[in-house]
């Protein structure tokens, strides 16, 4: 059986998301690479810049009550440093790798994607909840036609398949007609939720990142189903996926695949137990799913 | 995650409790003194939706012995589970101690945070014992728990606590630093409250003692996926707790 996300051909629905495995580095220590090959579809990387980012100062996570608040602040080493140093070994997993890209400027998304062409890389996700430094640091996912332009201009470099991360909250549906007018190829809906948590009053410690965990999987359930009802685009599914049923749940609302993310942070062993899951439910009801898949 | 049978959950003060796991063999090979378990339970809930991080506090003969203070909703978790249950456990994490520490050492606990030098001191040949001591701080006598035990590696066991209701009546870093006077010691490991860790790092600065801390913080993953658990390094960027540590050179961190 072959899971398709537009072009993208998948061997299981199960992608494991942007940041909830490192850079790969430590993922083999938990995981052997049959296990890998057997459950997982696709990797998405951490996200990556052109330029190295160490990060947010702590702290950088909360847990809440079936959630967690992170702040990562999306510390990675650069692509040049992950293409020489991490990339090599994940190439070998024979594993589809989707980029997860995150630039400051419409110019730095396309230089990144210019770079991924030139080794030879096919996928990409963008993180557009990344502040546009040029339209004075406002996310480039509120503004519907700096994300065309965006696309656009990616795309114009880049032939292979460009997935779209949107945020969860702002103009959702008007920023998904866009991607789908621009010419991507998917929608990863969605990112984390803007979230707050006051850690500590005397002294007072505040953290403002985003929610994840199964506590905002009915919110992004919901926006999927609103999605899929009035754009073609596939959707990859992301949001709080912690079992077989979380994934089954996405794919009949319409979905054409699911990232697994927090789930991975609680146990890395997660992902083969969630594609064991689906593989049941799927004998069950797979009927229930008319998405073309084969 | 695996499961492990929970042999004993004994709670030996109103706070702190000894939880001894059943493990296997291939485990018990694979961890070494300084590294760290997350353990949590299997009952399928998500809130807490993340398993804790716990030293191990004891290995021996297939048990896994962690100890732990209730302070929030995990451990508030763990205090009830009873023996004959399962929990899921992720191991062996982090790094172990140093590989080069150098004698005469010094162990400086703070409350639980006594923990991982138990089985540091399983593992020690007894003539490193012999060149070791343990230093034992808690606020009152009751909360200096597993003495028995402390006391059967026979190595100096000095004792501090808040209210001097055993041994020496003020901080263990105190009674540290008045020691220091007469005793020498090449090697210092800490493991306890923030404070106590600051007033360590600030007191040895220019001794020529190296000193290491085993910290902790909030940890989501364990593994190295999230990099949430950061620490400042005084060279820059940050060293991830959970990869690099928990155990740490004092002078490259930042607290």
């Amino acid at each position: 059986m072959t899971w398709k996300v537009g072009n993208l051909e998948l061997k299981t629905p199960i992608i494991i998301a942007s940041g909830t495995w490192g850079l790969g580095d430590t993922l083999l220590q938990y995981l052997t690479p049959q296990e890998l090959t057997y459950a997982v579809g696709a990797l998405v990387t951490k996200g990556l810049s052109l330029e190295p980012m160490s990060g947010n100062p702590p702290p950088r996570l909360m847990e809440t009550p079936c959630g967690l608040i992170n702040s990562i602040g999306l510390e990675n080493p650069g692509i040049k440093t992950f293409l020489e140093d991490y990339y090599p070994r994940l190439r070998e997993l024979k594993i589809p790798l989707i980029f997860n890209l995150h630039g400051n400027s419409e110019e730095e998304f396309i230089r990144l994607a210019e770079i991924l062409r030139e080794v030879g890389e096919e996928a990409i996700e963008l993180n557009i909840s990344c502040p546009n430094v040029k339209k004075g640091g406002i996310s480039f996912s509120q503004s519907p036609e700096v994300v065309f332009e965006l696309i656009r201009g990616v795309r114009k470099v880049f032939e292979g398949f460009i997935a779209v991360k949107l945020s969860p909250v702002g103009p959702v549906m008007e920023t998904a007609l866009a991607c789908e007018s621009a010419g991507a190829d998917a929608l990863t809906i969605a990112n984390t939720y803007p979230a707050l948590g006051i850690i500590s009053y005397e002294p007072l410690r505040i953290i403002r990142g985003g929610l994840s965990g199964p506590a905002i999987k009915p919110l992004t359930l919901r926006l999927i189903t609103e999605v899929s009802s009035r754009i073609k685009l596939p959707i990859i599914a992301s949001g709080g996926v912690m079992s077989g049923k979380d994934v089954f749940d996405y794919l009949l609302m319409g979905a054409s695949a699911v990232q697994i993310g927090t789930a991975n942070l609680i146990d890395p062993w997660s992902p083969i137990k969630i594609y064991e899951e689906i593989k049941e439910l799927l004998r069950s009801y797979g009927r229930l799913l008319d998405k073309g898949n084969t | 995650m695996k499961k492990a049978l929970v042999i004993e959950n004994e709670p030996l003060t109103e706070r702190i409790g000894l939880l001894s796991l059943k493990v296997d063999q291939h485990l018990c090979m694979a961890f070494n003194p300084g590294q760290f378990l997350k353990i949590g339970l299997s009952d399928g809930r998500f809130d807490p939706l993340f398993p804790r991080p716990f030293t191990v506090h004891s290995l021996q003969k297939n048990t896994l012995r962690i100890l732990y203070q209730v302070v929030g909703k995990g451990t508030r978790a763990l205090r009830i589970i009873k023996a004959g249950s399962y929990v899921e456990v992720l191991a062996p994490l982090g790094q172990p101690y140093p590989k080069d520490i150098e004698f005469p050492l010094a162990l400086v606990g703070g409350g639980v945070g006594v923990a991982g030098f138990g089985f540091l001191l399983e593992r020690l040949s007894s003539q490193r014992r012999k060149e070791t001591a343990l230093y034992y701080g808690a606020s009152k006598r009751s909360d200096l728990v597993r003495l028995d035990y402390f006391k059967s590696f026979e190595v100096p066991l000095r004792l501090a606590t808040e209210d001097g209701s055993l041994g020496f009546k003020g901080y263990i870093t105190d009674l540290l630093e008045k020691d220091l006077k007469e005793r020498c010691f090449r090697t210092i490991i800490a493991c306890g409250p923030l404070p106590m860790l600051k007033r360590l790092k600030e007191s040895l600065k220019g001794s020529g003692i190296k000193l290491y801390l085993s910290l902790e913080n909030f940890m989501a993953c364990g593994t190295g996926f999230c990099m949430g658990c950061v620490l400042p390094k005084r060279s820059g960027g940050y060293v991830h707790l959970c990869k690099d540590g928990p155990t740490l050179l004092a002078e490259e961190i930042e607290l």
